[in-house]
């Protein structure tokens, strides 16, 4: 059997990580960088280019660069988060005759499963050109808060590259595999993961090994790319207050304010002041305009008060689903870029009252979890291993357009509940079942994850007929429902086949094209 | 490793029955966990990590009922697990019946009688549900209540009057109610509980399904049973306003139960409104031919 390589589906930056003798070590790529641009690029005889040197395009090539494409994986082009993200791209999002978010590059539509899968597609070529052999098989993570199609639309991707994804894992959890492999008193640990698109934030214990997820919670919105735009708008607005021109409306200057804000947010976490430096950004009714002035850290972090405030909210409910203090926690692990951010890490140091982890490669840490979760499958690592949980409520919509939650989010998994329901018409001859995921108590306001028709039902005064249905979560978040009805025992099954939008023969011509 | 399972959470845990702590529940149960996760057989054949799934699954019960029988609380989501489980047990023995029928994803599956024996393939150790996984101290309710207990019939409830709104009286049908209050789980078995909370939510229905009410309609104008067909057409159309065919299919359906009245003239009426509102209404188009060829 082959090696199966871990990695780090990043929204910004992906990272590849094998494990060897034990230990996962992370793979440079052929550029030489520890970690890949998560972004490609469509040239005009339709060539694609995938990481650092699709960044470069990113200025000469704005609208066939897509960068981000994990913002719009697996969502439906009517999401409000979608909705406004789509103003402030220099590319084009459209919706797919599903509804889906696809990407238009120079007039051809294209699924975030075919851009992540050209970065993916990368990865393995740069495992395999490290391990000298082919690679098929992977473990790629995702933020712990993702849904059920954002998690199949991730393996749709993987599929396409040409690699199985034995498992999704969660990002925070592969963190605190890796962190934990070293550190393995029996402890409890916060993972505080702000990534370039997504915030997470999971309660770990580890006791004997065995490293076991007390809760998740986490905000899909909530990342790098936020404070990118706030830096953006910032700019933006004074330039539009002195020159009268809004920058945001051109998408080479956009993309250039861009380059330019990110440049300045890093240089920011570790300078008190940084230079933003934009030449000719735009022509004004007396010749070229520049963009030039100092940011200053406080400057920054009064204009992302806003969003630094939305981290505590998930912090506080992750520990109350795990029945913890922030007293009970003993390690607080950073995850993501931007916990280098010392605005980010005091916030985290003040919700659990303890300084983050020294010697974590925020960076790396999730594709290293990921490798030693490949170990775990592969038998290497013996000692070790990992008790997840679902981070969604799962449930059945009953009467009302209520959500009746069958598996509570936070359940650990594998798992299996049930509830019994009751109709509601007298003589009813079947029931529909419907089967949600999410927070909501109206069941219209979750996502709604598939549905099924127990039919035959023996007649009988409403209330007096019953099903039961009974919900199976494998260690994979994959839910298989049962309904059987009471007394005559009709029965009907369905697993849950997440639909990532995509046919089985999308995903076969696309794999066709990205491997050439 | 099942047959363990089925012998009972001590057994499962390999623990004895009289010596066992809290502590060495745990330590029982970390040291199976490492062996036996489903992660373990993730690069296996499909069949062998399902295997692995109930396995754990069944470790992971008598873990907690272990547990729960000391008093101790598992944390978070797993209070509710807790109260599943002599219900989950259940479950366990119902699959095992139903798997060599039922592949996933393919439905409805063969039935399956609640109570009866399992097929001559499945161990019969892990039948008796009652006392397969139950604690020694009896504290779980029977997995299955032997008949289901009577829910009260409601008298506060009036019965659907013939002039209301047509969503109601056709979604009702698919609607499901849970017996039990959703909040908070707990170890009753749920059919005991009563329904009353849920009443007022089942007036305002609507779990709807377009396809299946339009299949309903499609047997009820087979049967010719007007009636029925007009009830939930009147339910679809309301539903969907911006549906041109609901009417159609609405007007088509007073021209059948016109005609079969003999009321010939206002059956044309029908069709003719039916074809108005969906040209492409086949059913309208034969029906109007026919009738007026019989002319």
């Amino acid at each position: 059997m082959g090696r199966v390589i871990g990695i780090d589906l990043g929204t910004t930056n992906s990272c590849v990580a094998v494990l060897e003798g034990g230990e996962p070590v992370v793979i440079h790529n052929q550029e030489g960088g520890r970690t890949t641009p998560s972004m490609a690029s469509w040239n005009a005889d339709g060539d694609v280019v995938v990481g650092a040197a699709s960044k470069r395009q990113m200025v000469t090539n704005p609208q066939r660069t897509v960068f981000g494409a994990k913002r719009l994986i697996g969502r439906k082009a009517t999401d409000p988060e979608v909705q406004n993200l789509a103003r402030r791209l220099p590319y084009k999002i459209l919706a797919a005759k599903n509804g889906d978010a696809w990407v238009d590059i120079a007039g051809t539509p294209r699924s975030p499963q075919e851009i992540s899968a050209h970065v993916l597609a990368k990865m393995k070529r740069v495992a395999e050109d490290y391990l000298g052999q082919p690679v098929t098989e992977a473990v790629v993570t995702v933020p712990a808060y993702f849904d059920d199609a954002q998690r199949q639309a991730t393996k749709d991707a993987g599929k396409i590259a040409g690699l199985t994804v034995r498992q999704i894992l969660n990002e925070p959890t592969a963190a605190a595999l890796a962190y934990g492999l070293h550190h393995q008193t029996n402890q409890r640990l916060a993972v505080f993961d702000l990534g370039g698109g997504t915030f997470d934030i999971s309660i770990l214990a580890i006791e004997n090994g065995v490293f076991e997820v007390l809760s998740t919670y986490g905000d899909t919105a909530l990342g790098g790319d936020d404070f990118d735009r706030v830096i953006i708008d910032l700019l933006a607005d004074e330039f539009q207050q002195q020159n009268n021109i809004d920058l945001r409306t051109d998408s080479v200057a956009l993309q250039r304010l861009k380059e330019a804000a990110e440049r300045a947010k890093i240089e920011l976490s570790s300078a008190m002041t940084t230079d933003i430096n934009l030449p000719f950004i735009a022509a004004g009714p007396q010749g070229p305009v520049h963009l030039m002035r100092e940011l200053e850290r406080g400057q920054l972090e009064r204009a992302c008060r806003s969003l630094l405030d939305k981290l505590l909210a998930p912090c506080t409910k992750a520990l109350a689903d795990a029945h913890c203090t922030p007293a009970d926690i003993d390690q607080v692990v950073l995850v993501g870029g931007m916990t280098r951010m010392p605005a980010v890490q005091e916030r985290a140091e003040k919700i659990f009252g303890k300084p983050g982890s020294k010697g974590v490669n925020p960076d790396e840490i999730v594709a290293m979890g990921a490798a030693v979760h490949s170990g775990i499958m592969g038998g290497e690592l013996q000692e070790v291993v990992l008790l997840d949980v679902t981070p969604h409520n799962m449930g059945v919509k009953v009467a009302g357009d209520r959500m009746s939650v069958v598996i509570q989010s936070n359940t650990s998994i594998p798992t299996r509940a049930k509830k019994v329901f009751a109709t509601t018409e007298d003589n009813q001859t079947f029931v529909a079942i419907e089967i949600f995921q999410g927070p909501a108590e109206l069941a219209s306001r979750n996502r709604r994850i598939g549905r099924f028709v127990l039919g035959d039902l023996a007649p009988g005064p409403r209330g007096r007929t019953k099903v039961e249905v009974s919900f199976t979560m494998d260690a994979d978040g994959i839910l298989e429902v049962n309904a059987v009805e009471v007394g005559t025992g009709r029965a009907a099954t369905v697993t849950i086949e997440a639909s990532s939008g995509l046919t089985a023969e999308e995903i076969a011509n696309l794999g066709s094209r990205v491997a050439r | 490793m099942q047959a363990r399972i089925s012998r009972g959470p001590s057994v499962a845990l390999g623990l004895e029955d009289s010596g066992a702590t809290p502590e060495s529940v745990r330590a029982a149960f970390l040291a199976l966990t490492k062996k036996f996760h489903p992660a373990r057989f993730g690069r296996m054949p499909t069949d062998i990590q399902r295997l692995s799934n109930e396995v754990f699954l069944g470790i992971k019960a008598a873990h907690e009922l272990l547990l729960k029988s000391f008093g101790v609380t598992t944390r978070g989501g797993s209070t509710m697990q807790t109260g599943g489980m002599p219900v989950l047990t259940a479950e366990v023995t119902n699959r095992t019946q139903q798997r060599p029928g039922t592949p996933p994803g393919r439905a409805p599956s063969p039935p399956v009688r609640a109570g009866s024996p399992p097929g001559p393939a499945i161990p019969r150790t892990l039948t008796p549900t009652k006392h397969g996984l139950g604690p020694p101290t009896s504290a779980t309710p029977p997995s299955r209540p032997a008949t289901p207990p009577q829910t009260s019939p409601r008298p506060g409830t009036p019965p659907p009057r013939p002039g209301t709104p047509p969503e109601r009286g056709s979604t009702q049908r698919i609607g499901m109610a849970p017996v039990q209050p959703p909040h908070p789980p707990t170890i009753d078995p749920p059919t005991t509980r009563g329904t009353g909370d849920w009443q007022p939510l089942q007036r305002t229905t609507p779990v709807f399904d377009e396809r299946v009410e339009l299949q309903q309609v499609l047997d009820a104008l087979g049967q010719k049973n007007w009636g029925a067909a007009k009830a939930l057409l009147n339910g679809l159309a309301a539903r969907v306003p911006a549906s041109k065919q609901y009417r159609a299919l609405l007007a088509y359906t007073r021209g059948r139960e016109a005609q079969t009245a003999g009321r010939g003239e206002d059956a044309v009426m029908e069709f003719q409104r039916a074809l108005q509102l969906d040209p492409d209404l086949q059913q309208a188009k034969s029906a109007m031919a026919e009738l007026l060829r019989r002319r």
